[in-house]
């Protein structure tokens, strides 16, 4: 199989996913418009992810083996933060495909190629968000989110879009030590975030 | 005269970026590949930017090659590979791997250097302008002009928070202090960056800033835009045609 072939498949399985989580929100009748102020919340959590990964935007991403573990613990934190403060569908795939295509307008311009990447990982979030239903604020969905969207975000990564984009090939103990670090980071990053939550939510209440 | 790059629609410009970037990701030759870096580098010259910038892309873009060459120095496994170095049992630094690297990191120059041009050349303004005549989605649209107007800030925000940290004895190097001052960084970063953001969403949604906007200013495509956007489709369908006949990449490696 051509990876080529093998990018459109994930992309088709991607675009399957997302409306499987939509129509389950939808059906459930938790989807809706955004608010301002909600809009505002993700776009500023969306700029501290941004903030966070810069470093590794550059090419530190190179660093052998610190890197997956580090970059995992700032995103995750942003992420399940920001459901905790817009816990409802859709704030997943605002933040993580907000924070890829604003990215992509401060960095290296956009690239409809890498969108499938920011989907795949969103659409696994939001299907947790759908499923987590009134779980949502529990530790076991911010590891099962952190978990997954780095699961997800490494596999394809090394398995699709760097062959794919850049022709770059890697061996399997280094996909897998990169998986292991991610999912470890994106753990330490869900407890920070489950820690934190309900402090910040207080304080942003207050001020609202 | 402004240079060619401001003179163009925005719209033009973001399809640029992008036709480029697809065309640097479906191309196989080193030849075609290093022709669309010189593109690309062209565009960015003509946006005139300043030595700093200038400089500080070329760190970006060597750090980008060496990393990229190195990767692939000791990863990518052609029959027949000529070891140059051995750090440790197993692995070994190649020169095909390195040569191999190199020439790959080419398509990343394509889109740091295309992304840079059109940095440069595009404002906040075009770039709501562009979105919204892209029909792209509004809570996206709005997130990423949100974005660009508080990323200095954040970023202005973390240097202060942080020297306040400092002075009020908040130190120690190794991992264990990292954490902590990073656990101590994310709450008074969020609720002030929080908190400004509501601020100017709500003063925006009172000034008519929604998705029902009119803007006063219409973007038109001119002569330039139309031949601009003539090359790219001539150049996608080039390379989609080029890609089919190498064969492509597989699974493996190169066919």
């Amino acid at each position: 199989m051509s990876l080529t072939t093998l990018y459109l498949y994930t992309v088709g399985a991607t675009a399957a996913l997302t409306l499987t989580a939509f129509a389950l929100a939808v059906r459930r009748r938790t989807a809706g418009p955004f608010t301002a102020a909600q809009l505002a919340t993700l776009s500023v959590l969306v700029c501290l992810m941004h903030v966070s990964v810069m470093p590794w935007r550059i090419g530190l991403a190179k660093a052998p083996g610190v890197d997956a573990l580090i970059f995992s613990i700032p995103f995750t934190t942003c992420l399940v933060l920001g459901l905790r403060l817009v816990p409802r569908p859709g704030a997943a795939t605002l933040l993580i495909v907000g924070q890829g295509i604003l990215g992509q307008f401060v960095g290296s311009g956009p690239n409809p190629v890498w969108w499938p990447y920011f989907l795949a990982m969103a659409a696994v979030v939001e299907l947790i968000v759908v499923l987590s239903g009134r779980r949502l604020g529990t530790l076991a969905a911010a590891l099962g989110i952190g978990a997954a969207r780095a699961a997800v975000g490494y596999s394809y990564m090394y398995l699709v879009m760097s062959p794919f984009v850049w022709k770059h090939f890697y061996p399997a103990w280094y996909f897998g030590a990169k998986l292991g670090l991610g999912v470890v980071g994106a753990c330490i990053g869900a407890v920070v975030a489950h820690r934190l939550a309900p402090v910040i939510r207080d304080a942003t209440e207050a001020v609202a | 005269m402004s240079p060619l790059p401001w003179r163009t629609d925005p719209r033009t410009r973001l399809a640029a970026c992008a036709a480029l970037s697809i065309m640097a990701a479906l191309l196989v030759r080193p030849i075609h590949l290093f022709g669309l870096a010189g593109l690309s580098a062209c565009l960015f010259a003509a946006s005139r930017p300043a030595p700093r910038i200038a400089g500080g892309l070329a760190v970006i873009l060597a750090v980008t090659t060496l990393g990229s060459a190195l990767s692939q120095g000791f990863f990518y496994a052609p029959p027949g590979r000529t070891e140059l170095f051995t750090p440790i049992p197993g692995l070994s630094l190649c020169r095909e791997g390195l040569v191999y690297g190199l020439v790959q990191s080419s398509r990343l120059w394509v889109g740091l250097l295309s992304g840079a041009a059109v940095i440069r050349t595009t404002t906040t303004s075009e770039l709501l302008l562009a979105m919204q005549a892209f029909r792209a989605p509004w809570p996206f649209t709005f997130m990423v002009i949100v974005g660009l107007r508080f990323l200095p800030e954040m970023l202005e925000q973390t240097r202060r928070v942080l020297a306040a940290q400092a002075v009020r004895g908040v130190s120690g190097s190794g991992p264990g202090a990292a954490f902590r001052r990073y656990r101590l960084l994310l709450t008074p970063l969020l609720v002030a960056g929080i908190r400004r953001a509501r601020q100017t969403a709500l003063a925006a949604e009172a000034r008519g800033f929604g998705p029902g906007r009119v803007a006063s200013r219409r973007l038109r495509f001119g002569a330039v835009d139309l031949m601009a956007l003539a090359a790219m489709a001539a150049g996608l369908a080039w390379a989609a045609w080029s890609a089919a006949r190498a064969g492509g990449v597989t699974i493996g490696g190169i066919t």
